[in-house]
């Protein structure tokens, strides 16, 4: 095996002309005065579609926003990075200012926009079932596949059993949660579960599969509560309140957007972020989200909202009643309210 | 770890000259000061990490400090079944390593008994060996299931390293002492069981302390996978809930769980091998 370190020729100015380019891309962005923000994602959803519809309609470059999205793939993933500075927003569950508000640290963080106005998560029966057949008392006895113990996914879901007069440890032949996340799909698709809950595109996917049939949606059964947030440090906000209102603006613009579209145009404009998705999955699962209603037209987080999520959170056994926290610490509410009022 | 001090007290019985006893006397000196340099070291650490994350040098949610954690022991022994835990963890890994060893060990006779078999497995056994086996966790979950699935990734990590390091062991054992077996009419058994084992007992004793950290890599690389119970669980659904305190106090759990096992076989160490002089 022969080794050039240098490279031939050909490569050599290959190399400097990718350089170059490079270069000349950054140029114009630097001219341009845009303000950049290092976003982060908890996860890569279709569920988060409005944020998606944003970037590719421009919304946050018409507020002067530049968008450098990176996706945590956890909670636990996110929140370092925006304490410790290297991401000014993210998109989480609204537990985590919970449990940051709750935490000895000195930097405090708050909730200023929605993206998601309801739980995703939809329930899956193993077996076909006529529209309308399905009972909750019919997972009693049967195997179900939850979420990893803790997850807001998984204390929602019991929260729902519980309301049903189910007892998870009681009254089903097995309340699965040890399942890591990214082991669920393909764990339901082997034969895990007679009962489960997933979000899209797997509930399709599943369905598609023939190996299941959505029978429930955990939204409707909790009813109103916004699911997913974008949160940053009161530092940031303090720093910045143009970029912050920006942002608001955009995403209720999109939001606008996302309620009266087509599916199709929405699917379309999605697609450069779910690259290894199949269309026909993504169109499907935007069609049950928007006829589920998850997307939130009105992007403030409501003080109903919290209420519902710490009761939830106290059922679920990860936050003691007196670590109950106040609306007006971890809320603001002036963005939001500001950037409805504006999208008019 | 505690070598050479029982030479120096027994040979210091037999100390013949005042030099003799002045040396013995200065070995014995410097390795107190070893202990109180260690100790120190450890409540430096202690400390150092407890007054950063008072004094807010670090984000405390994202540190924690040595007195939430011990705080935290408490909780956990009281609310979360923190034995039931400890208890699950060490199972799992003392059973892997058990298998681990007893594996690796019948596979290096059989290599050792047959050069055909050990050149035909040679390459193979190096591959396994350098490949990443934490890399095939998933593999082993769906392969296996959540329960069987913590054992095997265990296994695995130890069992390859392990064969390799005995058999080279076998492959040195001093070949006059062979020879010698072999010239009164022993059988290959015979120089397998009274020379090649008895000569590698060091070796192995070897393997057994790296087995120990692998073992327990394996597991809590399992029950990060897919687990209701056990140290790896805490950290997870700690990690999960943002409560720092639990991961890092199942962390220090680990890490005195690993000291202890390792102490075990120093002793077993000391026992053994003293007996054979």
């Amino acid at each position: 095996m022969s080794f050039n370190p240098i490279g031939n020729k050909a490569g050599k100015s290959a190399r400097l002309a990718v350089f170059a380019a490079a270069l000349g891309g950054v140029a114009p962005a630097a001219l341009a005065q845009a303000t950049t923000v290092n976003y982060m994602e908890v996860i890569r959803s279709i569920f988060y579609l409005p944020s998606y519809i944003a970037i590719e309609k421009g919304y946050f470059k018409e507020q002067g926003i530049d968008v450098k999205m990176d996706t945590g793939w956890g909670t636990a993933k996110v929140i370092p990075p925006l304490m410790g500075g290297q991401r000014d927003i993210v998109l989480l569950g609204p537990e985590s200012q919970v449990y940051i508000e709750n935490s000895p640290s000195p930097d405090k963080t708050k909730i200023f926009c929605q993206l998601t106005a309801k739980d995703g998560l939809l329930v899956l029966s193993r077996k076909k079932m006529a529209t309308n057949e399905f009972k909750w008392a019919m997972v009693k006895g049967k195997d179900y596949l939850d979420w990893t113990n803790g997850t807001t996914p998984q204390i929602d879901s019991q929260w729902v059993l519980k309301k049903h007069g189910i007892d998870p440890q009681k009254d089903l032949a097995n309340y699965i949660t040890n399942v890591a996340s990214g082991n669920r799909d393909s764990a339901w698709i082997a034969g895990k579960g007679d009962f489960g809950t997933f979000f899209e595109p797997t509930a399709s996917l599943i369905e598609r599969e023939n190996k299941g049939q959505v029978v429930a949606s955990i939204g409707n059964e909790i009813g109103p509560m916004g699911f997913t947030v974008f949160m940053a440090t009161d530092k940031y906000i303090a720093k910045n309140p143009k970029v912050v209102q920006g942002w608001c603006n955009a995403i209720q613009k999109a939001q606008n957007f996302v309620a009266s579209a087509a599916p199709s145009d929405l699917a379309k404009l999605a697609l450069p972020h779910f690259m290894q998705l199949d269309y026909g999955l993504m169109l499907s699962a935007i069609k049950r989200y928007q006829g589920l209603g998850v997307w939130a037209t009105d992007v403030t987080y409501s003080a109903p909202s919290l209420t519902k999520l710490q009761d939830i959170m106290v059922a679920g056994g990860v936050l003691k009643a007196e670590q109950r926290v106040t609306y007006e610490k971890v809320v603001n509410r002036v963005f939001s309210e500001n950037a409805r009022k504006q999208a008019k | 770890m505690s070598a050479p001090e029982p030479k120096t007290q027994a040979a210091e019985k037999g100390a013949s000259s005042e030099g003799y006893r002045a040396y013995l006397a200065k070995l014995r000196r410097d390795t107190r000061r070893v202990r109180f340099m260690q100790v120190l070291l450890i409540i430096a650490f202690l400390a150092v990490w407890e007054i950063a994350s008072k004094q807010l040098w670090v984000n405390p949610m994202l540190t924690s400090q040595p007195s939430a954690v011990v705080e935290m022991f408490f909780t956990l022994a009281r609310e979360n079944r923190l034995e039931h835990h400890v208890w699950v963890t060490l199972k799992e890994a003392v059973a892997s390593f058990v298998v681990a060893m007893a594996a690796a060990i019948l596979i290096a006779m059989a290599l050792w008994w047959s050069q055909f078999l050990y050149r035909m497995l040679d390459p193979f056994l190096v591959v396994a060996n350098s490949l990443p086996k934490l890399a095939l966790a998933p593999i082993f979950y769906i392969w296996l299931g959540d329960q069987w699935s913590v054992y095997g990734i265990a296994i695995a990590i130890s069992v390859f390293l392990t064969i390799l390091m005995i058999y080279g062991g076998f492959r040195e054992t001093d070949a006059d002492k062979i020879k010698l077996v072999r010239t009164f009419g022993g059988s290959r058994w015979q120089v397998l069981a009274k020379v090649v084992l008895p000569a590698n007992i060091p070796v192995m004793i070897g393997a057994l302390k790296i087995n120990v950290g692998l073992a327990l890599v394996g597991v809590i690389a399992g029950e990060f996978q897919a687990s209701k119970a056990g140290l790896g669980y805490l950290i997870i659904y700690g990690s999960q809930i943002l409560q720092m305190h639990m991961v890092m106090a199942s962390i220090a759990i680990l890490a005195l769980m690993s000291v202890v096992m390792y102490l075990l076989i120093a002793w077993l160490e000391n026992a053994v091998v003293r007996d054979r002089h």
